[in-house]
């Protein structure tokens, strides 16, 4: 503080002797100018050359004095004397609960606000104040949300306002209007993979329509939701739209419930027929049948279609693909063939026939 | 082959010219000299000045490159070009840092950050996250000395936006 004092005294005593001559010259009218002349000019600018290396020196030289100086201190960790891209590039290493903690005063908050930040794996949960709150993995950031309390808004959009979470799940409980908010805010979240779960059935059925999920499919490059009966077919195709205009940045969508009269309809709007067991289609498509591998007669575990747009895979645990209600439905956008994931059996092409 | 560094106390160091490649501000100061591994002439006439290092602070930090010049270089993954996850601060790095004023530990950093030795940056910015992880607000403002500036509606706000990481 003294040396910084010192400092501020020097500077407004330079000032004054500065403004001091300045007066005298003003007087004399010997300004440096007046004797401006093309022939004199380059004496004039050699002069003024050296006065600015000079001053360039000096500066350096006192920068380094202050180094030295400033190499002595002891004490506290002078952790606000780091340039703001240090302190946030050591915020970025925290996790984010002590990272929120950590914004102490107000340029700490500032710097917190704007910079952006990286969370490899969040999980946001709702449970009881009183129910025991599951363990999860180290690496995962986990935040619970106690069904008990009340939250603003505000409190859900700082979560993802300056960060990219490459892989968010999302399981609130509850339909009031906070929840309701919390999931359409999902679509400002800048997002990898985002797994949607709903707690209860009407839960689901209220917020899960298709203003919503064509909200969502826009804000992640993944998306994975476990049920999704309120959307349509129409919607679907408009997913599948976009992808071809190339809109949409989503690359992967899996639903682990999709009816199977929406299954049909879609595969219908995008011209292919499935009737009696049997694919019909004037599209260029390649069809795949996923059996058991023991024998040739194995059950069927899914059925791949591949469109030159997207891997449309059903599948479901049981013997034939759209005989029960329930589907899984994933489609992976890629412009090449592309097995399910998890490779349960044996894929055997089968024949499609022109309608 | 040996570059000779020259720090803004006008100390002299010479280094192997491995340790020197290692600071991505000094390679390339070296290429803008036209300085090669193979022609010794060039490294013998010319020295690399760092005017905003001074000499203890480039000894710790050659004392840090003497240690890591056989490391292989850690290849940037995509999500490294989006954001940081932890880094992990290896247990010769920690004695390395541990002695350090908090003081110089912040000299390193600045100087880490100007040569552009990345590993040491990180290190050293991990050392000094891992002094506030799990630690309360009032304890970190008493670590690092930090006078509280903020109003009592800003702190109100604060805790409202953050209400989940009250326990």
């Amino acid at each position: 503080m003294n040396l910084y004092l010192a400092r501020r005294n020097m500077l407004i005593r330079d000032y004054k002797t500065r403004l001091v001559e300045y007066q005298r010259r003003l007087q004399k009218r010997t300004f440096g100018i007046r004797y401006f002349t093309w022939a004199n000019r380059e004496r004039i600018w050699k002069i003024r050359k050296e006065k600015h290396e000079k001053k360039k020196i000096m500066t350096q030289k006192s920068k380094m004095r202050e180094l030295i100086e400033f190499s002595e201190i002891e004490g506290p960790f002078p952790l606000l004397d780091l340039p703001n891209e240090l302190i946030s590039n050591i915020l970025s290493l925290l996790p984010m609960k002590d990272r929120l903690t950590a914004r102490v005063n107000q340029r700490l908050n500032t710097v917190e606000a704007k910079s952006k930040f990286f969370v490899k794996d969040l999980l946001i949960e709702e449970v009881s104040i009183n129910s025991v709150i599951q363990p999860v993995k180290a690496d995962i950031t986990h935040i619970v949300f106690f069904e008990e309390r009340t939250y603003s808004m505000e409190c859900f959009r700082k979560i993802g306002r300056n960060t990219y979470f490459e892989l968010l799940t999302i399981e609130l409980a509850g339909s009031s209007e906070f929840h309701r908010e919390a999931y359409r805010m999902i679509k400002e979240f800048d997002i990898g993979k985002l797994t949607l779960m709903f707690r209860t059935d009407d839960m689901e059925n209220e917020i899960m329509v298709d203003s919503f999920f064509l909200d969502v499919v826009k804000s992640c490059k993944q998306l994975i939701i476990f049920s999704m009966e309120n959307v349509t077919a129409e919607t679907l195709h408009q997913v599948y739209q976009k992808k071809v205009t190339g809109e949409l940045k989503l690359g992967m969508l899996e639903c682990y419930s999709t009816k199977k009269e929406t299954c049909i309809s879609f595969l219908r709007v995008i011209g292919i027929t499935f009737r009696d067991g049997k694919f019909f289609s004037n599209r260029e498509i390649e069809v795949y049948e996923e059996r058991h591998e023991e024998n040739d007669e194995g059950n069927l575990l899914g059925v791949l279609i591949f469109d030159g747009v997207a891997n449309l895979y059903f599948e479901h645990c049981y013997d034939e693909v759209f005989d029960l209600t329930r589907s899984l439905l994933s489609m992976h956008f890629s412009n090449r063939r592309e097995w399910p994931q998890k490779n349960r059996g044996r894929m055997v092409k089968i024949e499609v026939n022109s309608e | 082959p040996n570059v000779k560094l020259v720090t803004s106390d006008n100390e002299e160091f010479v280094v192997d010219f491995r340790i020197a490649k290692m600071s991505v501000t000094v390679s390339r100061l070296m290429e803008a000299m036209n300085m090669s591994e193979t022609d010794d002439a060039s490294l013998l006439s010319n020295s690399i000045p760092l005017p905003n290092v001074t000499k203890a602070v480039m000894a710790r930090v050659i004392e840090w490159c003497e240690k890591h010049k056989n490391d292989e270089p850690k290849e940037e993954k995509e999500n490294d070009k989006r954001g940081r996850t932890t880094h992990v601060v290896s247990d010769w790095d920690k004695e390395f840092l541990k002695n350090d004023e908090f003081g110089r530990l912040c000299q390193l950093m600045g100087a880490a950050n100007y040569l552009e030795i990345k590993g040491l940056f990180n290190d050293i910015s991990q050392t000094i996250a891992n002094m506030i992880h799990g630690k309360k607000s009032d304890e970190i403002a008493e670590m690092f000395n930090i006078h509280c500036d903020l109003t009592e509606a800003e702190k109100k706000e604060i805790r409202k936006k953050t209400a989940w990481c009250e326990d």
